[in-house]
């Protein structure tokens, strides 16, 4: 099984930036090159850099450069991890809730204390 | 005013036929809740000290075998109301 605690550290720290956010969403519309990227974004030029380099570092953004132009995209791979990650979460408590649905229904002489219906 | 940390939230709802006392029960008794939120296994372990401060551990395996232990500390028990969002079925 995945040993994720790393890769997850590192993809929900480059999602906790809006800017890397705005690239993620640009990116997950297909690829595109560093000025492209860059051209939208109210900062300059190396600032963007910086981001798409935590974006690469934490898996969820590949880049190639090919002559003079650099292209970026999405990692679905990655963004699976992060996903994943939540919705075990979120599964855990709906078993969780289940089984609390069915402690309930074994135990209905437990409802003296009845509230107000 | 009491301080607090919001993490992200999300939300499970569900209606069970049972008394609101009946549920808070259920979440704030040790044997009761072992039964539903501790772990499968026999080699699991629960304990829950239900109080501002008290603390509550589970520990099991998950399907991988890895051990996953969740260890909490009650910081703030906002009153039956808050603390389990309970709503009467219409």
């Amino acid at each position: 099984m995945l040993n994720q605690s790393l890769p997850l550290d590192h993809l929900y720290q480059a999602l906790s930036d809006p800017t890397r956010r705005t690239i993620v969403e640009r990116l997950s519309r297909g690829p595109a090159s560093v000025s492209e990227l860059a051209g939208p974004l109210p900062m300059s030029l190396p600032a963007v850099v910086q981001h798409l380099h935590v974006l690469e570092t934490s898996g969820l953004v590949r880049s190639e450069k090919v002559g003079r132009v650099r292209t970026c995209r999405i990692e679905p791979t990655a963004l699976r991890t992060a996903e994943h990650w939540i919705t075990e979460r979120r599964a855990n408590w709906e078993r969780r809730l289940d089984r609390l649905g069915e402690y309930l229904a074994k135990h209905p002489e437990e409802q003296e204390q009845r509230g107000e219906s | 005013m009491s301080e607090r940390s919001v993490h992200a939230t999300f939300v499970l709802e569900r209606t069970y036929e049972a008394s609101p006392a009946q549920v808070f029960a259920a979440w704030a008794t040790p044997a009761p809740k072992a039964r539903w939120f501790g772990p499968n296994e026999e080699t699991g372990e629960y304990e829950l000290d239900f109080q501002v401060g008290g603390r509550e551990v589970n520990r099991g395996s998950g399907p991988d075998g890895d051990v996953y232990t969740y260890d909490a500390r009650y910081q703030d028990i906002p009153g039956r109301a808050h603390c389990l969002h309970l709503r009467h079925a219409p």
